[in-house]
């Protein structure tokens, strides 16, 4: 479904990430692990298409999107949730649901019912403002928002960070029987030990910009994730 | 009756002056308040709408649509420049600054060239009525309607419709808006567009009220910037509270001190402002709003 090869990307001019390749098949779950400030969200950026790609070519679907604009791969079917989660700040929580709409099949197709199961705490906080709610919740609106606009694939970057662990718990628990119900691919950016291992079928682990190695989920130990975590 | 003549004077000019702030600012913070550009060529974009206006109704056509086709003249104007060069400047507001500069120049003194010193324009339609000693003007209580129904309409377009909420979220997170599928620089080019419309609009609406002239805008430029300053990012709340509130200084001192006064009053407050409050009215109440709950 993604096939990223050889690719390059960063600031500017400064190259952050080198030489990535990876794959994620259709329903996986794919986990990219690594140190602070190796480069993670730069890559998962470049995949969105909000950096540009200095060298390589990201693959979706057997189409070459290397070179599109960021919302036309949305409308292509990437979901994106960014780390700190990227709700608009002054939009209620409704509104910046409806900002899922902007993508041409989930203007007429979307039940929010649907998402609300997943996240009953959004349908009680409709009128508030994004800003306003906690980090938790937050996290729940970053994802069913992505959810309105029908993804095939859902890029989460650290959506764990700065939550309290039984809602982290109930995040993952959610993302798993989202990927179920809906055969929704995910590919998620994470420190969080737990988190990492209740969710990914795979992992890729990162540091300097680079892939230096990759892992199933049965190899996932604790001393392994650790060994890429810690400095 | 004395009392009534005078109450009545002080509300006119308040009204006067707060249907001009309004009416000479919201094309300037629609795109202040959506882009983050500041569009220094404002003033002769209302020129020119005051410009389109005066040719048309000089050729036969009424002022109520030649006012109309100056709008959209210099909204598609506005359309034409954000293709040529404000979309090479998006997220960079001070060769923003620069550009729309060197436009406006070349815009007065191209009109300057062209059309020379003066154009013949439209007189004030509508008459006049008496109150007490002094006569007022129809046409400028008109407009004060005009600037209130513009203010619920662009209300309406920013808060009720598909656009308005993608323009919200675009101004709140650029990339976000993007990654959710909305093409964030089409919406940049429809809000230069929109707002030049305004401007144009506004220029129109003022053409009969004055000399059409190719520094028509100059008359406009400190008002419309003070109460873009003062009003903050949001052109939605910014523009009618510093309105409101500028109209109030401007036409109380005014009506003590006379206009010079009136007009000092107006810097002060904006001095004021960027001193002690930088991000305006809105910020201030946005802030407010972000705390309750
Ligand atoms: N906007 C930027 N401009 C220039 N350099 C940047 C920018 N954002 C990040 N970097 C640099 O790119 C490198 C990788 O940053 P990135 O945010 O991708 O790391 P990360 O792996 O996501 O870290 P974390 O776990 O802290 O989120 C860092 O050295 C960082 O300083
Ligand atoms: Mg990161």
């Amino acid at each position: 479904m993604l096939r990223v090869q050889n690719l390059s990307t960063g600031y500017g001019r400064v190259t952050v990430v080198r030489d990535v390749n990876i794959e994620v098949e259709k329903g996986e779950i794919v986990s990219i692990i690594g140190r602070n400030g190796v480069g993670k969200s730069t890559f998962v950026k470049c995949i969105m298409g909000l950096l540009k790609t200095f060298t390589g070519k990201i693959i979706f679907h057997e189409n070459d999107i290397t070179d599109i604009d960021s919302f036309k791969r949305a409308h292509f079917g990437i979901g994106y949730v960014p780390q700190g989660h990227g709700t608009f700040p002054r939009l209620t929580v409704q509104e910046n649901l409806m900002m899922g709409e902007s993508i041409n099949i989930a203007e007429k197709t979307t039940d929010y019912e649907v998402i609300y199961n997943y996240f009953p705490r959004l349908k009680d906080r409709l009128q508030q403002k994004a800003g306003t709610l906690s980090g938790g919740e937050q996290a729940q609106l970053a994802i069913g928002r992505a959810l309105v606009g029908h993804p095939k694939l859902l890029l989460l970057d650290e959506p764990s960070e700065g939550i309290q662990p039984n809602i982290i718990k109930q995040i993952s628990d959610n993302l798993l029987q989202i990927n179920k119900d809906l055969g929704l691919t995910i590919l998620f950016v994470e420190q969080n030990i737990q988190f990492i291992q209740s969710m990914a079928d795979r992992c890729y682990a990162m540091d300097r910009g680079g892939i230096i190695g990759e892992h199933a989920s049965d190899e996932l130990t604790l001393e392994n994730i650790k060994h890429y975590l810690t400095v | 009756m004395e009392i009534f003549a005078n109450l009545f004077n002080i509300l006119y000019q308040f009204l006067d002056s707060f249907s001009f702030l309004i009416l000479s600012a919201i094309g300037l913070a629609i795109i202040f308040g959506m882009m983050r550009i500041i569009n220094l060529a404002h003033g002769e974009f209302m020129m020119l709408g005051a410009y389109i206006t005066s040719a048309c109704y000089l050729a036969g056509i009424p002022l109520l649509f030649a006012i109309i086709l100056g709008a959209i003249g210099v909204g598609i104007f506005g359309l034409i420049i954000d293709r040529l060069v404000i979309c090479h400047l998006y997220g960079r507001p001070l060769d923003s600054v620069v550009a729309t500069w060197g436009i406006s120049l070349i815009m007065t003194q191209g009109f300057l060239i062209l059309l020379g010193a003066t154009f013949e324009g439209p007189s004030t339609p509508l008459g006049s009525f008496v109150v007490g000693d002094r006569n007022y003007s129809v046409y400028r209580i008109l407009l004060v309607f005009i600037a209130i129904s513009l203010l619920i309409f662009m209300y309406w377009i920013f808060m009720h419709t598909k656009f308005g909420l993608k323009s919200r979220a675009t101004m709140q997170n650029n990339e976000m808006a993007s990654s959710l599928g909305t093409n964030t620089k089409r919406m940049n080019t429809i809000t230069f567009m929109v707002g030049s419309m305004f401007a144009g609009l506004a220029g129109g609406l003022y053409a009969p009220t004055m000399a059409i002239t190719p520094s028509f805008g100059s008359a406009f430029l400190m008002e419309s910037f003070i109460t873009v300053l003062v009003g903050g990012a949001n052109p939605l709340i910014g523009t009618v509270v510093s309105g409101g509130a500028l109209g109030v200084v401007n036409s109380g001192l005014s009506y003590l001190y006379g206009t010079f006064i009136g007009r000092v009053g107006l810097l002060i407050v904006a001095i004021l402002f960027i001193r002690l409050w930088p991000f305006g009215f809105s910020g201030l109440i946005e802030k407010k709003m972000m705390r309750v709950k």
